[in-house]
């Protein structure tokens, strides 16, 4: 995160143009999104071929759905992925968890609520930093609710999902995902912040001493933001391409072979007690969301109301057992029940708003 | 930290490596994203593995 100045090279030349690296790194850069627009559109009719003539599978068989399915996907979202982690992995190099905690501080509830389900999206967030991240944020003055905005909608709104989603499900879809769980994270914080829970926030996280400001802000090269989208490709990229490719087989799977309408009378429009059923399951289940969305596309598909559908993504991502243990050093369980609480009804009215809209 | 160590040793300099575990302990040093890496009580980096090479020149410095 930090490149202090000792190590960084002194360059007079970057004030007089651009350095011969810094060109040709433009160039590998410009090259690698032409092959990657290539990439791109060539998918299609290569699916196409390798399933139709390569395999020789008959149009309209189920075998054929599936592999063609399967052949198209799965290419795409990581293609998608790719481009999305890159210049999320490059916007995020402006927005270090200090300087989100340095806009954070000293705005009051509500605003402060909106800005930071907003900024939920863009800070750099792993759920193992969530400990050390809400106290930063609590000894900076921000107030709980606001702190609580910010730590539900940084995993729930994450690039990876909204990608998937745009993918599998169109940009609708991933639009309704992302305002949707906006509202939840910024409404839920509200709610939780006029609960007064601060009481059930562990002492001594109030008694600690915090070093202030050691993070220290530096100048970063545009190169080395750059540097920081093909680090996040790597590392994101690299992690969840496995949950890619099996959740999309198991969807394909599903796409081929499962009846349509089979899911109607469980998981349909009117089955009322599908959503709460599908927070129950959903919360949890521990998936990232390149497992998941695959398989709730196909079974969107089948019959499933995407109400329901967006209920149980919300609730395998947004909420998970791993995260509320790690906040569990920091939160007492009146509060952390609060939270599961809060952010489930938040949930479960999404859910019956899609179904009885859509 | 095998990193750090690998620093440490390549420096010459006979300096020690401690892994810091507790929260309130960190929190001591304003780190909000781990892992991170400190320097005779500054932090120089956060929120990710340095290369041995990159600690050395911290080191260095």
């Amino acid at each position: 995160m930090t490149a202090p100045a000792a190590v960084s090279p002194p360059a007079p030349a970057q004030k007089s143009g651009w350095s011969g690296a810094q060109a040709a790194s433009a160039l590998c850069h410009a090259l690698a999104l032409a092959l990657w627009t290539t990439l791109y559109w060539v998918i299609a009719p290569a699916s196409e071929w390798l399933t139709y003539h390569l395999l020789g599978l008959s149009p309209g068989s189920r075998l054929a759905s599936a592999v063609a399915f399967l052949l198209f996907e799965v290419p795409k979202v990581l293609l998608l992925l790719v481009l999305v982690v890159f210049l999320v992995g490059v916007i995020r190099s402006w927005f270090t968890p200090a300087r989100t905690r340095a806009l954070l501080a000293g705005r009051r509830e509500s605003a402060g609520n909106v800005l930071a389900g907003l900024l939920g999206i863009v800070t750099p967030f792993c759920s193992c930093s969530a400990v050390p991240l809400f106290i930063g944020f609590v000894e900076a003055g921000i107030p709980l609710g606001v702190t609580l905005s910010f730590l539900i909608s940084a995993p729930m709104v994450n690039e990876v999902a909204l990608v998937l989603l745009f993918g599998l499900f169109g940009w609708k879809v991933a639009a309704l995902y992302l305002g949707t769980g906006l509202a939840i994270a910024i409404a839920s914080g509200f709610v939780m912040g006029r609960m007064k829970l601060g009481r059930f926030v562990e002492p001594w996280v109030y008694e600690l001493t915090v070093g202030a400001g050691s993070e220290a802000e530096e100048r970063v090269s545009f190169e080395e933001r750059l540097a920081k989208g093909r680090q996040a490709v790597r590392e994101i990229v690299g992690r969840v391409w496995p949950y890619v490719v099996a959740g999309i087989a198991v969807g394909a799977g599903i796409h081929g072979y499962a009846p349509a309408g089979l899911l109607a009378g469980v998981m349909g429009r009117s089955a009322w007690w599908s959503v709460p059923a599908a927070v129950l399951i959903g919360v949890p289940m521990y998936s990232n969301a390149a497992g998941i969305i695959p398989v709730v596309q196909a079974l969107l598909e089948k019959g499933a109301a995407l109400g329901t559908v967006l209920a149980f993504m919300m609730a395998v991502i947004g909420l998970s057992f791993p995260e509320l243990v790690i906040l569990r050093k920091v939160l007492r369980p009146p509060l952390i029940a609060a939270f599961v609480g809060v952010v489930s009804v938040g949930i479960l009215i999404v859910g019956y708003l899609f179904n009885a809209v859509l | 930290m095998a990193n750090a160590e690998a620093a440490a040793a390549a420096t010459g300099s006979g300096a020690s490596v401690e892994k810091v575990e507790d929260v309130r302990e960190i929190m001591k040093f304003g780190v909000m994203t781990t892992p991170a890496l400190a320097i005779d009580g500054k932090v120089r980096a956060a929120g990710r593995v340095l290369s041995p090479t990159e600690i050395e020149g911290l080191l260095r410095s």
